[in-house]
């Protein structure tokens, strides 16, 4: 008898101690929940910012993930100017693990990494040797520059792989840019009145070698 | 037996801390459970994103690369016909590699064959296709 009386309180502050976590727990799952990082920011800005970087109308792109040379001397204007939704935030580009931007101190925000090329361009110059007024150019190039140079006869037309790029009925004489396909080798024919003395044409085409490179992208809003 | 009677004579105590006991195991357990909520909740698993990330980036690489001899681009060349993806296999498969960073391994399907390695089951893996003139080519990569 006198023990359940001496339990009664016991039960009842146990209940109330109890109850009390219990409530406590509930209020801080329910803080938990409602402060959970439901839209990743630092992975949002870093995942578009590394699309941006890679994009093929992207000033630091040559085309889709071939990325021009300059993006190694990125200044953090330019970044700012060319990719506007890192304004602001702390952000690094890596291009095979060297830095080659950072503004901030973005350890801790998201990473995202990405397989591109880095393609470096040269320019070779010759003077072609032309059989039957034709040459094939060594590499492959998007863009040739001729300058044309015919002494005593008439250029009228240049082709390239039997397509038209120039054309002049009055002779051409002078440098020209063209355009050519860099998937396919590239033979360039002159159409002329006489044979072009050796000398007559100079071409500068432009090969690109490319390297593979990761970039990494981290930001942290 | 002494211990039995001091049992007894404490028959009260013993009793009342039975009670406190157990509302002290109960406390604890859902001060347990409360904790889980009070560290950060698990961060989303960002590996399978970065897999599709480096898939997709694989098939543009290659997709943008001029041919070897002749065809489109060089990725049409390998799917063109039996004959080419056999001369062009070996070297497509170190272009791959070199692609692809250290950390993954790859598979690359082709309408005439596949270069790369066998996927494992049960790992996560990124896969991205890309249409060519000759069919559609699929880059499958995974972590080693």
């Amino acid at each position: 008898m006198t023990r359940a009386q001496a339990n009664l309180p016991a039960l009842a502050v146990a209940l109330v101690l109890l109850t009390a976590t219990a409530g406590l727990s509930v209020a801080l799952a329910d803080a938990a929940f409602a402060s959970v990082d439901r839209d990743p920011a630092d992975r949002r800005v870093a995942d578009t910012l590394s699309d941006r970087l890679v994009a093929p109308e992207s000033p630091t792109t040559r085309r889709a993930n071939v990325l021009r040379e300059r993006v190694l001397s990125l200044s953090r204007a330019a970044l700012d100017r060319s990719f506007p939704v890192v304004r602001g935030h702390a952000v690094r580009l890596e291009v095979d693990g060297a830095t080659v931007l950072d503004r901030g101190d973005p350890t801790g925000g998201a990473t995202v990494r990405r397989v591109v090329l880095l393609a470096r361009q040269q320019s070779v110059t010759l003077v072609p040797t032309l059989d039957r007024n034709a040459t094939t150019l060594p590499r492959r190039t998007g863009r040739v520059t001729l300058t044309l140079r015919p002494a005593n006869a008439t250029v009228r037309t240049v082709r390239a792989n039997g397509r038209v790029v120039l054309h002049d009925p009055s002779g051409l004489n002078g440098t020209y840019d063209v355009r050519v396909s860099r998937f396919e080798t590239v033979r360039l024919a002159f159409a002329t009145d006489r044979p072009l003395a050796p000398g007559s044409v100079e071409l500068t085409y432009y090969p690109t070698r490319t390297t593979k490179a990761t970039l990494a992208v981290t930001v942290d809003v | 037996m002494s211990e039995t009677g001091r049992g007894i004579r404490g028959q009260g105590r013993g009793q009342l801390s039975l009670s406190v006991v157990e509302a002290g195991i109960g406390v604890v357990l859902v001060l347990a459970v409360a904790m889980g909520f009070a560290y950060d909740l698990p961060a989303p698993d960002t590996r399978d994103a970065q897999l599709e990330t480096y898939a997709e980036d694989a098939v543009t690489v290659l997709a943008g690369e001029p041919p070897r001899h002749r065809g489109a681009t060089r990725l049409a060349e390998v799917a063109r016909s039996p004959e080419t993806f056999d001369r062009e296999r070996d070297a497509f498969e170190r272009r791959v590699d070199r692609i692809l960073p250290d950390n993954l391994l790859y598979r690359v399907e082709t309408p005439h064959g596949a270069v790369g390695f066998r996927e494992p089951a049960g790992v996560a893996v990124g896969e991205a296709t890309v249409t060519t003139v000759e069919g559609d080519v699929t880059v499958r990569v995974w972590y080693a």
